[in-house]
C-alpha cells in the first residue's frame, strides 16, 4: 500500500478577481514548492462579499511567478451572493512533479475586484483506485466540536477504534450543528493511538454561512486514502470563530483490489 | 505541463421544463469530446430569485447522441433547495462520477425541478479527464 502523505497550503488566503468582468486577477502563490510527486488535489472555495449571481472560473498554475502554466483553467464557482457560503469543494485527480510552484487566480463577471477566500489546498501521493471496490464500510456518525478560539483544535474525537478492512477511498459529509454564521476553517483525519494521533490527511476546509435559525446543509467530501486494517481513524476541527462549534460527520469507506 | 489531460465545457445555460418534474430541452455541453475519458466532474446550479420554491428537487441527465437523438447516459442528477433558501443567487452542487465515455462523443444535459411551472433558468459545467490516471 502506498505510504499516504500529504502537503497544505496553509493559511486562509484570498484570491481576487480582475477588474472588469471575465478579466483575470492576479496569481496567488498557494506551494512555494512542492514537496512531492501529487496525484489528487481538495481546495475548498468560498465568497466572502456581497453581491449576486457571480459566476466564478479560476485557474491552477504551476511555474515560476510571472511563468504560470495552467494546468487546470476555469475550473467553475458559483458565489450566491451571501456574505460568505459554504465551501465549494474539488477533489480533483492531479498529476504534478516535486518542487513545482502552485499558484491560483481567477476571473468573475462582476465589473470590480471581488476577494474570494481558499481556507486550504491539500495535495496527496494517493491517486484515484480503480476497479470495482470490494468492500464498503460505514464509519460511525461523529459530532466533533472545534476549538473555542478561533484557529485551535478542538479535541480528538475517535471515529472507529480499529478497522476492519483496509481503505482505498473515503467518502465523507458534515453539517455544521451550531448556529454561527460566517465561519471558516480545517478539519483534521488522524491516526495513531489515543493521544498518539497524528494528521493523515489535515486541514480540509470547510466554511460555513446560514441565518442561525436555519439547519445548514451537508458538504460532501470524496478521494483517495490509504489507510491499513487496524487502524485507529478519528477527526479534530477548528475554525475562525472564537466559539467551539459542533459539526456532524459521516463517512463511508470504500476498499479497492490491489492497484 | 505534465498534468493529466482534461476537457471542459463551457458554462452552459440550461432551462427546466414547463411544468414540475418535466425535463427541459437538452443543452449541448461538449460538441465531440477529444478523448476516451475516466473521470467526470459536473457542476450545475439555479440563478435568479426564483428560489423561493418551499423546497424543491432539481434532477440533471447527462446524455450523448446527436441533436434530437440524445439518449440519456447519467440519469437524475440531483439536489435539493431547502425552503429556507429564499435568497436571491441560486444553490449549487459538484459531483465527481467515475464513467467512460469515448472519444468523438456529442454530450449534452437536460434539467427539471419539481416546483416551477416556468422555465426556470439553470447553468452546467462539465469536465472530463483522461483514462486511467497512473
Amino acid at each position: 500500500m502506498t505510504n499516504m502523505l500529504h502537503e497544505n497550503s496553509g493559511g486562509i488566503k484570498s484570491i481576487i478577481s480582475g477588474v472588469g468582468a471575465g478579466v483575470e486577477g492576479a496569481y496567488v502563490q498557494f506551494f512555494s514548492s512542492t514537496a512531492r510527486v501529487n496525484k489528487w488535489l481538495w481546495l475548498g472555495i468560498a465568497g466572502v462579499q456581497g453581491g449576486f449571481n457571480r459566476t466564478v472560473e479560476f485557474d491552477i498554475a504551476t511555474g515560476p511567478g510571472g511563468g504560470e502554466v495552467d494546468d487546470y483553467s476555469d475550473c467553475y464557482f458559483f458565489h450566491t451572493g451571501r456574505q460568505s457560503q459554504n465551501t465549494m469543494n474539488f477533489f480533483w485527480p492531479i498529476n504534478i512533479p516535486a518542487g513545482s510552484r502552485v499558484a491560483i487566480r481567477c476571473k468573475d463577471n462582476d465589473a470590480a475586484a471581488i476577494a474570494y477566500v481558499i481556507p486550504n489546498v491539500t495535495l496527496t501521493n494517493v491517486s484515484m483506485p480503480f476497479g470495482d471496490p470490494v468492500s464498503r464500510l460505514l464509519l460511525p456518525q461523529k459530532t466533533v466540536i472545534s476549538g473555542a478560539s478561533a484557529g485551535v483544535d478542538g479535541a480528538i474525537v475517535e471515529v472507529i477504534a480499529s478497522l476492519p478492512v483496509k481503505l482505498d477511498y473515503l467518502m465523507i459529509h458534515w453539517t455544521q450543528l451550531s448556529a454561527v454564521n460566517n465561519s471558516i476553517g480545517n478539519w483534521d483525519l488522524m491516526t495513531g493511538a489515543a493521544g498518539l494521533e497524528v494528521d493523515r490527511l489535515g486541514e480540509m476546509a470547510h466554511s460555513r454561512n446560514q441565518s442561525p435559525t436555519r439547519k445548514e446543509s451537508s458538504v460532501p467530501w470524496c478521494g483517495p486514502v490509504a489507510l491499513d486494517a487496524g487502524e485507529r481513524i478519528s477527526l479534530r476541527a477548528k475554525t475562525d470563530v472564537n466559539v467551539a462549534l459542533s459539526m456532524l460527520f459521516q463517512a463511508i469507506g470504500l476498499e479497492y483490489p490491489a492497484q | 505541463m505534465s498534468n493529466y489531460l482534461n476537457e471542459a465545457s463551457p458554462v452552459v445555460s440550461v432551462t427546466s421544463g414547463l411544468a414540475p418534474n418535466v425535463f427541459g430541452a437538452f443543452a449541448l455541453l461538449i460538441a465531440s469530446t477529444a478523448r476516451t475519458s475516466g473521470w467526470l466532474w459536473i457542476f450545475y446550479h439555479g440563478i435568479g430569485a426564483f428560489l423561493n420554491l418551499g423546497g424543491s428537487q432539481i434532477k440533471l441527465n447527462i446524455a450523448t447522441g446527436p441533436a434530437g437523438l440524445e439518449v440519456v447516459k447519467i440519469c437524475n442528477i440531483g439536489q435539493s433547495i431547502s425552503s429556507g433558501s429564499i435568497l436571491p443567487g441560486g444553490y449549487w452542487q459538484g459531483y465527481s462520477i467515475p464513467w467512460t465515455f469515448g472519444a468523438g462523443l456529442r454530450l449534452s444535459c437536460q434539467v427539471t425541478d419539481e416546483n416551477t411551472t416556468f422555465a426556470a433558468p439553470y447553468r452546467v459545467k462539465i469536465r472530463l479527464w483522461e483514462k486511467p490516471f497512473p
